[in-house]
């Protein structure tokens, strides 16, 4: 057994509190669930940003099978005042993966509660613990036979459905905006309580997964990205699988056409001709995940120049901009659509239309079509050889679906990565009215001073885009509080009212979105 | 650590990154061999999903097989799901075993995340970015020291070093083989080098 002493503790925790917790810890869940030493933390501990890893070290790390263990835990973390920052399959790579908010904080890996507690082929929906994988929940699907679709981000086979969607992420099919499809969910509260969601309150009802407002107010949205609960149970809509999928490329060979691309895609999407969460993705991002790396091109330092981008277009004949899209529905929908489609990108006169069938098993085109119909994959991953070095921190503004206003963000943005040394390796999410632009900051975390390059971009972003009036979604852990703070006074102050009123001794992943009892000062 | 007592040496000689290697290495791995029996567990060496290795890749190689010979066994490892999860099994497995590589940035992250969700124990993780003029390392651990060293670019000598150390149960340098850095051609590349011990710790 190893000793309760890896050399990290929680804040404010002296030794003997945390060794006093740890031995609860472990009679309430066994010696193998309590993960103390240096070399099971440490894969806990690869994370992606800006920082050293010490900011970021677990103090321990304990994994529950039950929700009375996570009632359990809550209780003993209540008890010592114990910080615990619970992952649910830790596959939140490039935005903290697995490590900690901050220094000291347990662990509590929900990885072993992984049963599919529910697949209803008829209503269309999924009830799952934390700890289910998409891999899994498409593996059960394919199993029973069931005709439904899944929809995940690009690390879909590993990546799971409840920690996607409880941290608002988002998807490539109809179905993309996962917490729009989100619908009911089960919550273990700082006291121990445990909250269902929506219809859930009610005994007996058979529509926890079918109805999602139940009565008064709506509390699910105020669990995701927050610290106010632990999620042990979620469920979701399925899209039924469509009789016919038909996914489209469109390359695009000026980085300038972005501004049309948009005005001509955003119809499509808003009046459903294309149902699908769009992608447009620019040339690196595409020719790093078919396995392009920038010393293919070039060893010199710093970002990559245009006429290298413009010589990776010619070599392998993807566009500055590639659009991703695709049909569902019966033949008779989809020749219908497909119709309306290629006129619109006939009228605009530019971008080269590839079939599946002219693409073959060519990536990118082959993922990206996967991920359209829900097939996981991890091609994406490739993502992280294009500069090497282990550093990867999405920056993910929020923009208008308006073609001057993309086209904006996208200039800004290049302009301060290049800047700073660093390529922009960007792509567009493109919802009806809304686009998640999501750009991979990507860095080598073996060069201390490309690091506080990247690190000083990270800020840069931030700043100019707020200038702008822009905002991310989501971001890493590294840089919450400073986003939080994007958003306004009078709404981190209500953050922390409720924070004080459901976890008063500020035990559940304190920093969580800069909700922090500690820190807060008003 | 504290971030106080994080050190980070500068220039350091090829020789000095050797022997910092070594020696953590060393410690790392004496940890967890003193309580197994014998030293007699196999080694794996996941190997990336190119068709010939990289001369630094076939350093490391050449490291792993003076340690072990033909004891060492080899598997490659890509984004296929089926491959992951498979490489998650092994790693959740009661038999000791030592898995150790040398992969890029990309099959490193699915390989140290299969190491986490499996239980596994991570003794050694490392970054490695290897130019024509300098290498730079990062040494990572749990709450360990950073070590970022600019080193000669022109030997990967000190690839067949970790290798050794990683894959043998004891250092006997005098099985090293001598690696010749090719010269003349631009040594290029981004890696992740690690070391995962597989298996109940306090048994053989």
């Amino acid at each position: 057994m190893a000793d309760a002493n890896n050399g990290v503790l929680p804040r404010g925790v002296v030794q003997a509190e945390f060794e006093q917790a740890v031995t609860k810890f472990r009679a309430l869940l066994g010696d193998e669930n309590v993960l103390v030493a240096a070399d099971q933390l440490a894969p806990y501990n690869k994370i992606m940003m800006s920082v050293e890893n010490a900011e970021h070290a677990p103090s321990a790390a304990v994994t529950a099978t039950t929700v009375e263990q996570v009632q359990g835990i809550v209780r003993i973390c209540n008890e010592h005042k114990i910080p615990v920052w619970t992952i649910s399959t830790g596959r939140n790579f490039g935005y903290g993966s697995a490590a900690p908010g901050q220094r000291g904080q347990v662990i509590l890996d929900l990885k072993k509660m992984n049963k599919i507690l529910k697949v209803d082929p008829v209503m269309c929906y999924a009830l799952v613990e934390p700890g289910v994988t998409y891999g899994q929940l498409y593996d059960y699907i394919q199993e029973n036979d069931y005709p439904l679709m899944l929809s995940f981000p690009a690390p879909s086979a590993i990546a799971g459905p409840l920690g996607n969607t409880m941290d608002r992420g988002v998807g490539y099919t109809p179905y993309g905006e996962h917490f729009m499809m989100q619908c009911g969910m089960e919550v273990v509260l700082a006291n121990g309580e445990i909250l269902r969601t929506g219809m859930g309150g009610v005994p007996g009802s058979n529509t926890w997964q079918i109805f999602k407002w139940g009565f008064g107010p709506t509390l699910d949205g105020m669990f995701t990205q927050a610290n106010y609960g632990i999620t042990t149970k979620l469920g979701f809509w399925l899209m039924p699988k469509p009789p016919v999928f038909k996914p489209f490329e469109v390359v695009f060979d000026d980085e300038a056409d972005i501004n049309e691309i948009v005005e001509m895609l955003r119809p499509l999407r808003i009046n459903g001709v294309i149902q699908n969460s769009v992608v447009i993705a620019n040339i690196l991002w595409e020719a790093s995940t078919a396995g392009v790396r920038r010393s293919d091109y070039t060893m010199e330092p710093g970002s990559t120049p245009d006429e290298i981008l413009r010589e990776i277009q010619t070599t392998t004949g993807l566009g500055a901009w590639n659009v991703y899209a695709a049909l569902y529905g019966t033949q008779e929908q989809v020749d219908v659509n497909w119709k309306i489609v290629t006129d619109a990108f006939a009228s605009l006169g530019k971008g080269r239309i590839v079939t599946e069938e002219e693409a073959g098993d060519r990536q990118p085109f082959k993922y990206r079509a996967q991920l359209m119909s829900g097939v996981p994959n991890l091609q994406e991953f490739g993502l992280y050889n294009w500069r090497g070095g282990g550093g990867s921190m999405w920056f993910a503004p929020v923009s208008e679906a308006r073609g001057s206003e993309c086209e904006k963000q996208a200039r800004l943005a290049k302009s301060i990565l290049n800047k700073h040394g660093l390529d922009y390796v960007g792509e567009f999410i493109v919802a009806p009215r809304d686009m998640h632009h999501v750009i991979d900051v990507l860095f080598n975390r073996a060069d201390p001073e490309e690091t506080a390059r990247a690190d000083a971009c990270f800020n840069e972003l931030l700043d100019e885009f707020e200038k702008e009036g822009y905002a991310v979604y989501r971001v890493n852990t590294r840089f919450q509080e400073r986003v939080a703070r994007s958003y306004g006074k009078v709404k981190r102050d209500v953050e922390h009212a409720i924070k004080r009123a459901l976890d008063p001794n500020n035990i559940l992943a304190p920093g969580k979105s800069g909700i922090d009892l500690d820190n807060y000062t008003g | 650590m504290s971030i106080d007592r994080r050190f980070v040496l500068k220039s350091a000689s090829l020789s000095t990154l050797a022997v910092l290697t070594l020696a953590r290495a060393d410690m790392a791995l004496a940890a967890t061999r003193a309580a197994s029996m014998n030293n007699t567990h196999p080694v794996l060496v996941l190997t990336n999903d190119s068709t010939e290795p990289s001369p630094a890749e076939a350093a490391f190689l050449q490291g792993a097989y003076a340690a072990q010979g033909h004891a060492l066994q080899l598997q490659r490892v890509d984004y296929e799901p089926k491959v992951i999860r498979a490489l998650e099994r092994q790693l959740r497995s009661d038999e000791t075993m030592q898995v150790i590589g040398l992969l890029h940035d990309g099959l490193a992250t699915l390989v140290v995340d299969a190491a986490r969700s499996a239980g596994a124990r991570m003794q050694w993780l490392s970054l490695h970015k290897i130019t024509p003029n300098a290498v730079h390392h990062r040494l990572l651990n749990a709450d360990a020291d950073v070590c970022s060293c600019d080193t000669d670019a022109s030997s990967m000598y000190w690839l067949t070093e970790l290798a050794h150390v990683l894959a043998g149960p004891t250092l006997n340098s005098a099985m090293l083989p001598k690696i010749e850095s090719r010269s003349g051609k631009a040594i290029s590349g981004s890696f992740v080098s690690f070391s995962i011990a597989v298996g109940r710790p306090n048994h053989g």
